[in-house]
């Protein structure tokens, strides 16, 4: 009886409450898309610039109680909309290289040494914690190799994603979870609004990853670094999550910085390829030419190792170790394991220098065609 | 089905614990009954014990008899203080809950707190001086801290009471006071405790994938700690708070006794000087209850904080 003599007063602060909130929601909504249109304004100001370039990048880490060098002057590049790969085996400074860029070296175990980590013309490596924190989610992106554990436990996935909007773009609840769940859905995760209040434990591998991704673009970052994104999934998953990035990309312009150590994922994904070998890059070219005509003796000795369909020919591994961080060797530090190596090879250090068809190499011998 | 489960083992862990407490009495050397009977030893009063408790009938059928009455709320009669244990219980309990309930929250606060700050400053010297303030919480024994507290500030400084309770009905400003040390003193052990638990646990948990997921989604430092790192630290230390306050529930014996705080503590190291049997008994009983309920407790609130246990998944 009640309900039914006093719903008009019930409804009306309801109805009215979003009306006098409107003015300053757009308003924040404003600025935030000011934000966006003044980082895209630059960006048109300048169609050959890059997103993010690596100088002489030198990082020191702690390890056994001495700081060791485990990248050594790695320098790169990534142009606005376009895909770099970086290659290499574990332990050769990648995955160091890409938290390097987002500032998230553990503090008192690693030094950045040396070099420049130049960001939309910002260098990331002078940026104190603050404005740091303010490119990272919101203009850098990060998926990780760990779907498994990369994701909190103990909160909804669709959190975890309003929580991002909430932070960088001042969305109010609502907002974000809306957001989230068209996120959710544009990561081709099905039943998104119900997922969105899942927590982690109740999805596969793939769809976590899903999530980390949707997590990563939240706000339509110009860089995504993605670490491994494919390795801890099953193969049929990886091909789903490459095709998703691409899709994603191709949408949304951004840059990628795809870090692997599989040469298929290379292959589908990158435009330009840069193969890392004990902490320094030792060859960097477009894909296809990479493929076609490895300059750099690990290259060609990495795309031997890869199985092929007819599976007679037998693999060729490269002979001997890795060098380990802290005992490297003098002058090219694959000389030890390389068939070509000449004297020069183990007295100077090979600069990284151009040899026909885009390609660059840090060989003495390159390019081998006489060989 | 779950919850089934739990309640049928706490059935069973209550029936077991009536038998032990039960028993007890049988492993008293001598006669039950001239034991109970305490110091007036003549035949008839032997007699009538004997004829009370059902002493002359197998053991099996005494503890039938017995456990129905406790089930009923008869826990019998105290030889010394001439009245209903239960009684004596219930006036008691209350005090020790108190003073245990503020020992924890004291140990809350201070163990918490300062284990976090551990974890973020691992390894540097703030977190090894608190590793060694926590040493020394964890070794000091509870009547040595409190005699030195009753010293330093009861007579020394005298800012509060040494000994004594005043019931919270007629003062609570001098019951908080009275209880005050005390608490601190049963605390400093807890909080130790609960500090390595919340440091150890925080440690892992800050170095967990999902921790740089969040830094590298940008969210400030206080976010992550508290937001993220937290409530999954929290789910160990819960469970040992627990436990920790089913100890202080039952044992504090000797803190009660240095503040003479008349708790439960104190009523079983009476009882059993006094070999008032009966009282030991349903203390030991009713403590014993005391850490099945909260380890039930314990368990509803890991529930609460993990989700993955919630929904029947793997922890």
């Amino acid at each position: 009886m009640r309900t039914a003599t006093t719903p008009y007063p019930i409804w009306a602060p309801a109805t009215r409450k979003p009306a006098a909130l409107a003015p300053t929601t757009p308003s924040r909504r404003a600025t935030a898309g000011a934000d966006g249109d003044a980082g895209f304004g630059m960006a048109r100001s300048e169609p050959e610039g890059s997103v993010l370039e690596v100088e002489e990048l030198c990082i020191e880490l702690e390890i056994g109680g001495r700081q060791v060098e485990v990248v050594s002057g790695v320098s790169f590049r990534v142009g606005r909309g376009r895909t770099l790969c970086l290659v290499g085996e574990s332990g050769c400074g990648k995955s160091v290289t890409a938290m390097a860029v987002l500032g998230l070296l553990p503090p008192r175990k690693s030094r950045i040494a040396s070099g420049a980590i130049l960001f939309e013309g910002i260098d990331l490596v002078r940026l104190p914690e603050r404005p740091m924190a303010a490119i990272r989610g919101r203009r850098i992106g990060m998926v990780f190799q760990e779907p498994m554990t990369s994701l909190n436990p103990t909160m909804k996935v669709g959190e975890q994603i309003a929580e991002v909007l909430r932070l960088h773009l001042g969305m109010n609840a609502r907002a974000a979870r809306r957001e989230a769940i068209r996120l959710l859905d544009r990561v081709r995760i099905p039943n998104a609004a119900r997922r969105a209040d899942d927590y982690p434990f109740a999805l596969s591998g793939g769809m976590r990853q899903r999530v980390m991704i949707a997590l990563a673009l939240a706000c339509s970052p110009t860089l995504l670094i993605a670490d491994e994104p494919t390795t801890a999934l099953d193969v049929t998953v990886q091909a789903d999550i490459l095709d998703l990035l691409r899709e994603l990309q191709h949408e949304s312009g951004m840059a990628l910085l795809l870090i692997t150590h599989d040469l298929g994922v290379v292959a589908e994904t990158a435009d330009e390829v840069a193969v890392m070998y004990a902490g320094r890059i030792v060859e960097q070219a477009p894909v296809a030419a990479l493929f076609d005509w490895p300059e750099h003796p690990y290259t060609i000795g990495l795309l031997g190792a890869i199985p092929g369909l007819d599976s007679r020919e037998l693999l060729t591994p490269i002979q001997g170790t890795v060098p380990q961080p802290g005992t490297m060797p003098v002058g090219c530090r694959f000389a030890p394991r390389c068939p070509f190596a000449i004297r020069q090879c183990r007295e100077e250090t090979p600069p990284l220098r151009p040899v026909g068809d885009g390609s660059r190499a840090a060989c003495w011998r390159a390019p081998l065609d006489d060989a | 089905m779950r919850l089934l489960q739990r309640i049928a083992s706490i059935l069973v862990t209550l029936l077991l614990l009536s038998i032990l407490v039960f028993a007890l009495q049988q492993l008293l050397p001598g006669d039950t009954a001239v034991i109970l009977a305490g110091e007036d030893r003549s035949p008839e009063t032997i007699a009538a014990i004997t004829e009370k408790y059902g002493l002359d009938r197998p053991v099996p059928i005494q503890y039938l008899h017995w456990i129905g009455n406790v089930l009923t709320g008869d826990l019998g009669q105290s030889m010394r203080l001439n009245q209903s244990v239960a009684n004596l219980i219930l006036t008691k309990l209350p005090v020790t809950i108190q003073l245990a309930t503020m020992a924890l929250l004291f140990a809350i606060v201070i163990g918490v707190s300062i284990g976090i700050v551990a974890a973020l400053k691992a390894n540097t010297l703030v977190d090894h001086f608190v590793g060694l303030i926590g040493t020394l919480g964890l070794s000091v024994p509870n009547f040595w801290l409190g005699i030195l507290l009753i010293m330093l500030v009861a007579v020394q400084w005298q800012w509060l009471p040494a000994s004594g309770y005043v019931s919270p009905f007629e003062d609570l400003g001098q019951n908080l006071s009275s209880l005050l040390l005390p608490s601190l003193v049963l605390g400093t052990h807890v909080a130790a405790v609960l500090m390595r638990h919340t440091r150890s646990a925080m440690l892992e948990v800050l170095n967990a994938d999902y921790i740089r997921t969040a830094r590298a989604k940008g969210m400030p430092g206080r976010h992550i700690v508290f937001r993220h790192a937290l409530r999954n630290a929290l789910v160990p230390v819960v469970t040992v708070g627990a436990l920790e306050f089913g100890q202080l529930l039952g044992g504090s014996v000797l803190t009660e006794f240095v503040f003479t705080v008349p708790g439960i503590g104190k009523l079983i190291v009476d009882s059993v000087f006094n070999r008032d049997f009966a009282v030991v008994q349903a203390v030991v009983l009713v403590t014993g209850m005391f850490y099945i309920v909260l380890n039930l407790l314990a368990d509803g609130a890991h529930l609460l904080l993990d989700p993955r246990v919630r929904h029947g998944g793997r922890p």
